[in-house]
């Protein structure tokens, strides 16, 4: 598992390293630098993350060892929370990849605001780890769970995506927290706080026998 | 098969009712009401597109209602319920998407504007298509039940967030009830709004009545193990 693991976040990283790259002759980035760098920088973080998602049960499926796990004499909201952090862990990594890589390669000046940005890519990671993790438990009985997944988390996550791009992109332009954060925090407050309490209780129908 | 015997009756007066009501809504909004003072003609469309829009709420809220109940009650008749809903919901949205596009080419210029209700309703489509696509993937019918029903009511509890969060982009939809695009009707045309308001809803009724007991026949054929 745990080399399986490893495999996962190389092949994360070098898929959102590959993503940049095709980004770059996609979008106008010597027109309007900032504001696609930014698009480009979130569209590549919510799809190097969902590759993290679909493995999330990935191992109790494949060895049949779910009912063993949930056997354990703990809350299963807490088998939920674990995995969660687990994936969190996961996509922190390639974000701190990500972020360097698209200092370099696209002249992505986070810097001045380095701060309140890393606040909104926290906010963020942790709604879009929650969903995806509750996605691919959802998806984790389905056949073409990958492509499934993808399917049914980026509709639900349409709002939250649209917090983090106009909210670092209001950031970046501005240089304000207060202006950058104020119109988008509802969404925020939606994602990380009602949605995985919601979630966790939901988590429970999912994995009954 | 005999228990149902009062859905297919209330069905079909559902549908008889709305056949006797079509002419009469038709006759309304294509002859009576007056043309429209700065759309013209095109401003008929709205007499479909509205009801169209009333009936995916109410599929998608069949939807989740039923989707809800299965969760606490487990009866698999609730899931064939809820199933239903949805797709009357998937088909009356992609209907109120290609009539609104329709209108917006000619009322706007262009086939599709990312206006927060228009983003927002495609957005309710893919949700739903997405319930239909994970139930097609589930072989086991108790599997697929519970978790096309956690997925339903996830995907109703995120519509006011995506409707917040297109709306925080300035729209150009008209709002015909209130504010500063309101359209101004006549009673003629306000008449017509609600007859074929009326006639469309009680046919959307009478499709989703039928396509509930037809899954209720298939439940009964194949029942679940």
């Amino acid at each position: 598992m745990e080399a399986r693991g490893k495999e996962i976040l190389v092949a994360s990283i070098v898929f959102a390293l590959l993503f940049l790259f095709l980004l770059y002759f996609a979008l106008p980035i010597t027109q309007s630098p900032i504001e696609s760098t930014n698009g480009a920088f979130w569209v590549v973080v919510f799809f190097a993350s969902t590759l993290a998602f679909s493995r999330s049960f990935a191992k109790e499926r494949d060895t049949g060892s779910l009912e063993t796990l949930l056997l354990a004499p703990v809350d299963r909201s807490l088998i939920f929370i674990s995995k969660a952090l687990s994936n969190l862990i996961f996509v922190a990594f390639v974000i701190t990849i990500a972020l360097p890589a698209f200092a370099i390669f696209y002249n992505f000046s986070f810097l001045p605001v380095l701060l309140p940005f890393l606040g909104i890519v926290t906010v963020t990671t942790v709604g879009l780890v929650t969903a995806g993790t509750f996605m691919g438990t959802l998806t984790m009985q389905s056949r073409a769970r990958e492509m499934l997944l993808l399917l049914l988390l980026f509709p639900l996550l349409i709002p939250l995506f649209m917090g983090a791009v106009n909210a670092s992109a209001t950031l970046l332009k501005a240089g304000s927290t207060e202006e950058a954060t104020s119109t988008w925090r509802w969404i925020f407050f939606f994602f990380d706080l009602f949605l995985p309490a919601l979630m966790v209780v939901l988590f429970d129908f999912l994995v009954e026998e | 098969m005999k228990s149902h015997a009062i859905g297919y009756v209330v069905a079909g007066i559902f549908a008889l009712l709305s056949l006797l009501l079509f002419p009469f809504a038709f006759y309304q909004s294509l002859v009576k009401a007056p043309p429209e003072a700065t759309m013209g003609h095109a401003m008929r469309i709205f007499y479909i597109h509205f009801p169209m829009a009333i009936l995916t709420f109410t599929g998608y809220g069949a939807c989740a209602l039923f989707s809800f109940v299965y969760l606490w009650k487990r009866t698999p008749e609730l899931d064939v319920l809820a199933v239903a809903g949805a797709e009357v919901g998937v088909l009356f949205n992609t209907l109120v998407l290609a009539t609104g596009m329709i209108w917006a080419k000619y009322a706007w210029g262009t086939w599709w504007t990312w206006d927060p209700r228009l983003t927002a309703t495609f957005i309710l489509w893919f949700l739903f298509i997405g319930y239909h696509l994970l139930r097609a993937s589930l072989e086991n019918p108790e599997v697929r039940a519970r978790f096309s029903a956690v997925l339903a009511i996830l995907a109703t509890l995120d519509i006011p967030i995506i409707f917040l969060s297109v709306r925080i982009w300035r729209g150009i939809h008209p709002n015909v009830l209130q504010g500063p695009n309101k359209i101004q009707m006549e009673p003629a045309m306000i008449q017509a709004w609600l007859t074929s308001l009326l006639a469309f809803w009680i046919f959307g009724l009478a499709i989703l009545i039928f396509r509930s007991l037809l899954g209720l026949q298939e439940l009964q054929r194949k029942p679940v193990p």
